[in-house]
């Protein structure tokens, strides 16, 4: 639902919260990727994340997600979905997950000046971005 | 979704749950108001009833009703597009699909939210105006299955009354088209009977930029500054 994107607040607000997201694209590498989603999760709870979700487990860290049952889970076409508080933790797993060359897709929600200045860092080309315009109509 | 009227006991733990607030007190029970409830599921999946009173009956995935799950449960995959929830990859996985190439925008308008929902005839308002505008769909997207025809953007008359909780309206644009689609977006918004949240999709140029930023600028629309970066980690990457 796009909902990392159209969050509303001050800059402020948004300082120090990012959200992940990984995931293969369908029918092009997503047949036998679970190993890489795998590799990807467990790299990502080492590194600790604020808060983590499975659609597969239908949890979250804050309801008590085990994190080794919802590894074990994972299919080839589960998302991986988290959140950080800590930009030093985003630079981690984006590292990691560029020096072992996992191969997935991977977004980064967040002010752009700071995903950009993390992308930098770890010494990645962002391909392209997803830009919200607002929130329209009546209702 | 239903509740066993025999097995209720009335106890409204249910309740707070339902984000569309489907489920309504009766004198002894709890009922689900059958019109609203858009099928999302969290109520079954999430509630601790205590005498499992909540239901899937099977008119759940009946037609035309079956296309409330698909809209509005993220845990019910979509059968033509393989993606789990309502939309598509869009920019999640476009390093490695280009989908969005230079020289092109993706724009995607999201119709309702948890809360208020969407009847899928509302969408029509904008649908409508950029068929005029001669827009190609996006082919892998579920609403565009449910279009009568894609060339008018007039949604199937079978469905048009179906309550999801939200339905998303995908394609793509020349560039040099920006200003003049946004521009017919912008107009039409005043007109939707339902909130829509809209986000554009954009490659980087080879130095870094994105100069759609300052386009958007000059038409009087201001993009937000957190936005939903692809950081090029996907293999193989496709430039275009
Ligand atoms: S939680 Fe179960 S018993 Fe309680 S009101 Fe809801 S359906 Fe009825
Ligand atoms: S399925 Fe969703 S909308 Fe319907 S009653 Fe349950 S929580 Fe509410």
């Amino acid at each position: 639902m796009t909902h990392s994107l159209h969050r509303i607040g001050s800059e402020e607000t948004f300082q120090d919260d990012y959200v992940l997201i990984s995931r293969p694209a369908m029918g092009i590498n997503h047949v036998g990727c679970s190993p890489k989603i795998r590799r990807t999760l467990e790299i990502i709870f080492e590194e600790g994340p604020t808060n983590l979700g499975s659609l597969t487990t239908q949890e979250n860290m804050t309801m008590g997600l085990d994190p080794q049952k919802m590894i074990a889970k994972t299919e080839d076409n589960s998302p991986v979905m988290c959140c950080f508080n800590e930009r030093q933790k985003v630079v981690n797993v984006l590292t990691r997950l560029k020096e072992e060359e996992v191969g997935l897709s991977v977004v980064v929600t967040g002010l752009i000046d700071n995903v950009l200045g993390i992308c930098q860092e770890v010494g990645l080309k962002p391909h392209s971005v997803n830009i919200s315009l607002g929130v329209h109509g009546n209702g | 979704m239903k509740i066993n009227q025999e097995l209720c006991v009335g106890c409204g733990q249910c309740l707070p749950y339902c984000p569309m607030g489907a489920i309504e007190r009766r004198k002894d029970t709890s009922q689900i108001n059958w019109d609203e409830c858009v099928e999302c599921g969290i109520c079954i999946r999430q509630v601790k009833c205590p005498v499992n009173a909540i239901y899937e009956p099977k008119e759940t995935m009946e037609w035309p009703r079956s296309v409330r799950k698909v809209f509005s449960d993220p845990t019910s995959k979509h059968e033509n597009t393989g993606v789990r929830g309502r939309g598509t990859e869009e920019v999640k996985s476009n390093d490695v699909t280009a989908r969005f190439k230079r020289g092109f925008f993706g724009i995607a308008l999201e119709f309702g939210r948890p809360g208020v929902g969407t009847r899928l005839g509302d969408v029509e308002v904008i649908t409508k105006v950029l068929a005029e505008e001669g827009i190609a769909f996006e082919a892998a997207n579920p609403l565009t299955f449910l279009m009568e025809d894609v060339r008018t953007g007039i949604i199937k008359a079978d469905v048009r009354n179906e309550k999801v909780l939200s339905g998303i309206v995908e394609f793509v644009i020349p560039q040099e088209n920006l200003e003049q689609v946004c521009t017919k977006i912008y107009e039409s918004a005043g007109k939707a009977n339902c909130i829509f949240s809209w986000a554009l999709i954009s490659r980087f140029e080879p130095d870094g930029k994105l100069s759609v930023i300052e386009r958007l600028k000059k038409i009087g629309i201001k993009p937000s500054r957190n936005m939903k970066v692809n950081v090029g980690l996907g293999r193989p990457l496709r430039e275009d």
